[in-house]
């Protein structure tokens, strides 16, 4: 769940990187769990990554752009990736995330203004059996219609 | 002048106290040929005359090397 | 020359003495196993077409140029990342693999700009090079891809003072970021992104090139196939036409670069894949930094006065050495011989020091010769002559590649010596292991991909005893390499020794509160050197400049003798030298006790050779250091002063003094490129040449004689060996050479471990490290290795004597000095170009507590008080320091280092102090009264007299 972000980030960073013995080899895992905790990896945090682990901070920004999965920005409260891959497209994906930005307010890959909701693509959940799939606030739904990914989007704002 | 012998004094001592960890007879021979090998004449001659007004303040091992030098000269 | 283009064979050559036999396109060639297919073709002179590949990095495999057919192998492997096998048979060229490659670059074209002609690497562009050999066209997808263009592109990063960086024309070949990565060793770059978003970044996204970890060492740029990353200066002046092969005149390191010039302009400097010290690598200063030699501020004619307060008179060359030699001679007249003498420099070629202490011998009749590595690396001379009988380090630079445990003592490489310290980073990031002994937390201890196994943060002032400690670990803990000691030392010095480190109060447990080191990683670190395989010791001024010096540069060459570390290579006592020809200064007897070639002079042998060669009677009586000179000059009977391309004003220990002694003399002659600090205090000033102007050798820390090359004429109209020639001949003593090279045929006429280095040798050779002789015919990469110089090795008791230079209640901190990546010794040359960008002012560096003890926020103003004056600086706070130690640099003379530091100096040489001095530091908001007194000498002493009206 992401969670308002805690007022001393950098002993956040610290703290995680200590957990993996400051080794670079466990970058990623330290990004995925800077996620994890604070629901985002803001560029101020990879200076301090890079300290710890003695890389450059040009390493640790380029691992970091490299994944999409990896946020700069705070996201919404909550997250839908739509998987826009061949089978979900051949089943209507599409058109079917446009309707969903729409609704929201927000353009793919975006947040909506009140902050309420992210929209993002993916490709490929590994789920093209019940295409179109999603997962909203990581949680796999299959066979999404608009009825069935806003009830998902409900439940998860409730 | 005063302020050049206390300069040529603590010069001297800092070489002897480098060749003291040596036997007695090495130190002063090392003192000595040190002395002889980067020092200037005047150097020495004005540190002769130190030792012979009463080279008061100098390490032992560098009044023996003086009188050395003089012995080999 | 026309343009000098060195091959470039793709990916790097391999080192081992297995070969493989392959076949390409029919022909058969031998190469090292482990050679890639790419490189096997380009040494038969069949190159493959490329574009992520260069012979500086490893082969990356992404550019899909490169494909060849290899009979037995299904598909169009990469040549570039395919090894060649025994019997292998390539075919580099076929229609399959021409249709190949013309797709490729049909893919990179489209999304390049087309702009060639107006391009700043028009003509010196491998992408417009390779679309012409695989005969690219037309492009079927159009030449607007999204990327790079004009509306769609970022702006230049213009940060950086030397280079722009346009990702508008970047093809993603990551060269720049690999040469970053595996020859710089900074990791300052990476590719940001994926895909069709991916971009070469400094830094972060936050970042541009100057902000980010760059260190400006230019190996991007120089990797860059595009004008992606691009001189400025190309840019502004378009494609050199002619190179010059020469050598830096910046650190001891001495790399071998190419002046690309136009006319008699540089363009650009680029790094000599073939020079020995460097093999291709440079730094932020030799590649870029080398504007000086033609800024305003040169001084390019001939200056007299009368005192010191005149302004400066203009006046001829003939005049100002008739007035130079008149002054000198009358002097002599009335002072005695020994009145008169001179100082060479480290920067000066081989030849004009040598003729410089030739003039002082034979022309002044005395010994009274000293050189400024009386200040720096006196007691490596002393240190290592005494122990293995040459004043030289004993490896060459490449040995570092076979080292398994490098020790780094007083020395700060990624800052001083940076083409070296990226060879040795590269070899830490191989496995080696490494072992730092500084006050300061250098980079070298930690940073990206380099980590010292032990970080020994003594003291200032007690190398010796942690040298006695080590030493200790290794006698007591059964670690002597016996077989190497019984074979190779005098028995009764080692017995003497072991027995003096085996005393109880040498242990780490006695010493450790002194080094202010705990015991056990004494211990460890005496073991992982004792133990690691080959061990390595490199070291700089921090050894060297203290009162025991060359007591410890011989505990060094203890350890490395117990321990068997002598004498092959990955092993060795390695001094790094500060300035490009501290070697060679010494080498040709610029010290007052000794002849070129380290003899003494007072035996008669070698001084008969020189009489007889020179027609003249030698004194055989040592001459005043320089120390010992300004001491005589305020005794009065030291008047006169030739001083070659040095600044002892800002250099040398405790300026008031030192500006007193100058004060107090009659003729001071100064030939140098500036009115340094010196000047302000001369009364003849002789323009000297940049090291682009000179014709000669320089001699680097591994020996290594390299040829300096005049890129323009001089800007003076003379060479400095012919003025100092003249000054000769005025003073009364006939000297004449009609080139430089006939001044190294004396030279080597003159000194056994010269005897085979001509110009025409080096021409042919590139480089030799001394000794080349009959002996040694191709020079002497590693020294001592069937035998000591000496003869046998000698073990020196090296007892501990903490400096008189104490702290007590008045001044608590220790200063301890250095230098900065970006700035060069007193900055006359640096703080003439743009790498004043990186370090406009000195400052001090202080341990936090230090500061809040006293008040201090970052970037305040402090002032510093010694015992000898006072100065003040900006603060920065700073981990990096110890509790208790404080540090600068002397890069900017207004900063006024050695106005607070002590006279004290190294027993042997007197090297002075400049490692240890007890301050205090307060709050202070305003310069303290040297550094205004400073202010207004520089009002008074630096006029010249304006040109007559006409």
């Amino acid at each position: 769940m992401p969670t308002v972000p805690p007022l001393d980030i950098d002993a956040t960073v610290v703290d995680i990187c200590r957990q993996h013995a400051n080794a670079p080899a466990d970058l990623i895992e330290i990004l995925h769990d800077l996620q994890e905790q604070i629901g985002h990896v803001p560029q101020s945090a990879l200076p301090t990554i890079a300290t710890a682990l003695n890389l450059s901070r040009a390493e640790v920004h380029g691992v970091v752009s490299f994944y999409h999965d990896f946020r700069e920005k705070p996201a919404g409260a909550v997250t839908v990736k739509i998987c826009r891959a061949e089978a979900c497209q051949s089943m209507g994906a599409l058109p079917l995330i446009e309707r969903i930005c729409a609704r929201h307010g927000v353009q793919l890959g975006g947040t909506s203004a009140d902050g309420r909701i992210t929209v993002e693509a993916v490709y490929c959940l590994g789920n093209c059996a019940l295409s179109p799939a999603a997962l909203v606030n990581d949680k796999p739904v299959g066979r999404i219609n608009d009825e069935r990914l806003n009830a998902a989007i409900r439940g998860a704002m409730s | 002048m005063s302020d050049d012998i206390e300069e040529l004094i603590r010069m001297a001592n800092q070489i002897a106290t480098f060749f003291q960890a040596y036997p007695e007879e090495e130190a002063v021979n090392g003192t000595a040929e040190h002395i002889r090998d980067f020092w200037t004449s005047a150097m020495r001659a004005r540190l002769d005359r130190y030792v012979a007004d009463n080279g008061t303040g100098l390490h032992p091992l560098v009044t023996r090397a003086m009188g050395h030098l003089q012995q080999a000269a | 020359m026309a343009l000098l283009v060195e091959p470039d064979f793709g990916t790097p050559k391999r080192e081992t003495e297995k070969t493989v036999t392959v076949q390409i396109n029919g022909r058969t060639i031998t190469v090292p196993e482990g050679t890639s297919v790419m490189r096997a073709a380009s040494e038969l002179g069949q190159d493959i077409p490329k574009l992520c590949a260069t012979d500086m990095v490893n082969a990356w495999g992404s550019c899909r140029m490169c494909l060849v057919e290899i009979d037995g192998v299904r598909g169009t492997p990469a040549s570039c990342t395919t090894p060649v096998r025994e019997g292998m048979s390539v075919r580099t060229q076929t229609p399959r693999l021409e249709k190949i490659r013309r797709g490729v670059m049909e893919l990179y074209i489209s999304d390049h700009p087309l702009d060639c002609l107006t391009c700043a690497a028009n003509g010196d562009c491998e992408l417009q090079d390779t679309a012409g050999e695989v005969g690219l066209r037309d492009v079927r997808y159009g030449f607007q891809g999204e990327k790079h263009f004009a509306e769609a592109a970022e702006p230049k990063d213009e940060s950086n003072p030397y280079f722009h960086f346009d990702s508008s024309k970047c093809i993603v070949c990551s060269r720049c970021v690999r040469a970053c990565e595996e020859v710089q060793g900074t990791f300052a770059l990476t590719i940001q992104g994926r895909g069709f978003d991916s971009k070469v970044s400094a830094g972060t996204a936050s970042d541009n090139f100057f902000g980010s970890e760059c260190v400006s060492c230019g190996a991007c740029v120089q990797a860059c196939p595009t004008a992606t990353l691009m001189e400025k200066s190309v840019y502004d002046h378009g494609v050199p036409n002619r190179s010059v092969l020469t050598t830096c005149a910046y650190c001891g390191v001495g790399c071998s670069f190419k002046a690309e010039m136009q006319g008699d302009q540089v363009v650009r400097m680029v790094p000599y894949k073939d020079g020995g010290a460097n093999e291709g690598h440079s730094c932020v200063k030799g590649r870029f930094a080398w504007g000086y030699a033609t800024h305003k501020d040169r001084i390019t004619t001939p200056m007299v006065r009368d005192k010191i307060t005149d302004p400066w008179r203009k006046v001829s060359w003939d005049e100002a050495i008739a007035f130079a030699a008149d002054r000198f001679k009358s002097i002599q007249q009335k002072y005695g011989n020994g009145s008169i003498g001179g100082i060479t420099s480290s920067r000066c070629t081989n030849e004009e020091v040598f003729v410089v202490q030739k003039m002082i011998r034979a022309a002044f009749g005395n010994n009274n010769v000293d050189t400024c590595a009386r200040v720096c690396h006196s007691p490596t001379g002393y240190g290592l002559k005494t122990t293995f009988g040459t004043s030289a380090g004993t490896q060459n630079f490449k040995s570092v590649e076979k080292a398994d445990v490098i020790l780094v003592i007083g020395a700060n490489p990624t800052d001083g010596h940076p083409v070296f310290a990226s060879r040795m980073k590269k070899r830490l990031r191989a496995g080696a292991k490494l072992i730092v002994a500084d006050p300061r937390k250098i980079d070298l201890v930690r940073s990206p991909h380099v980590s010292a196994s032990h970080h020994i943060q003594l003291r200032p002032g007690t190398n010796v005893a942690l040298m006695n400690a080590l030493a200790h670990v290794v006698v007591t803990e059964g670690l002597v390499d016996e077989e190497f000691v019984a074979e190779r030392c005098e028995e009764a010095d080692f017995a003497r020794w072991r027995a003096f480190v085996a005393e109880a109060r040498n242990a780490p447990e006695a010493l450790s509160e002194k080094i202010g080191v705990d015991p056990q990683t004494i211990r460890e670190a005496a073991r992982l050197y004792a133990t690691g395989k080959n061990g390595a010791i490199y070291y700089g001024l921090g050894v060297t400049e203290h009162s025991q010096g060359s007591t410890m540069v011989m505990a060094m060459a203890n350890l490395a003798m117990a321990t068997g570390n002598i004498g092959r290579e990955g092993v060795g006592v390695n001094p790094l030298r500060g300035q490009n020809n501290v070697q060679g200064s010494c080498d040709m007897g610029s010290f007052p006790h000794e002849l070129p070639g380290y003899r003494h002079v007072a035996d008669a042998v070698a001084r008969g050779t020189f009489e007889a060669d020179w027609d003249v009677t030698l004194s055989p009586e040592p001459g005043l250091r320089i120390p010992n000179m300004f001491a005589a000059a305020l005794d009065g009977s030291f008047r006169g002063l030739f001083v070659q391309g040095e600044d002892i004003a800002q250099s040398d220990p405790n300026t008031h003094h030192v500006t007193a002694a100058l004060e107090s003399m009659e003729c001071i002659v100064v030939q140098d490129l500036f009115l340094n600090e010196t000047a302000a205090f001369a009364q003849v000033f002789l323009p000297g040449t940049s090291f682009l102007e000179k014709d000669g050798t320089f001699t680097n820390a591994e020996r290594r004689i390299n040829r300096v090359r005049p890129v323009m004429t001089e800007q003076s109209g003379l060479s400095e060996w012919e003025v100092v020639a003249r000054l000769s001949r005025a003073m009364g003593y006939d000297m004449h050479y009609s080139s430089s090279s006939e001044i190294m045929d004396e030279i080597a006429r003159l000194t056994p471990t010269f005897s085979g280095v001509s110009f025409a040798r080096l021409d042919r050779d590139g480089s030799l490290q001394w000794p080349v002789n009959d002996k040694a015919p191709n020079g002497t990469p590693t020294m001592h290795v069937a035998g000591f110089v000496r003869g046998k090795g000698r073990f020196m008791i090296t007892e501990y004597v903490p400096t008189e230079e104490r702290t007590n209640r008045s001044f608590p901190l220790i200063l301890t000095t250095g230098r900065i990546l970006s700035q060069y010794n007193v900055g006359a040359q640096t703080r003439r170009t743009e790498n004043s960008r990186w370090h406009e002012t000195d400052v001090l560096e202080i341990h936090p507590f230090d500061a809040e003890e006293r008040g201090i926020a970052d970037g305040d103003r402090v002032s510093i008080q010694s015992r000898k004056g006072a100065v003040s600086l900006p603060a920065q706070i700073s981990e990096r320091m110890p509790q208790g130690v404080v540090y600068t640099t002397f890069h900017h003379p207004v900063s006024g280092a050695n106005v607070i530091t002590t006279e004290f100096s190294d027993w042997a040489t007197n090297c002075p102090e400049y490692k240890v001095t007890a301050v205090q530091i307060v709050r202070s908001n305003q310069p303290s009264d040297w550094q205004v007194a400073y202010e207004e000498i520089k009002r008074t002493n630096y006029r010249t007299e304006s040109e007559p009206a006409e």
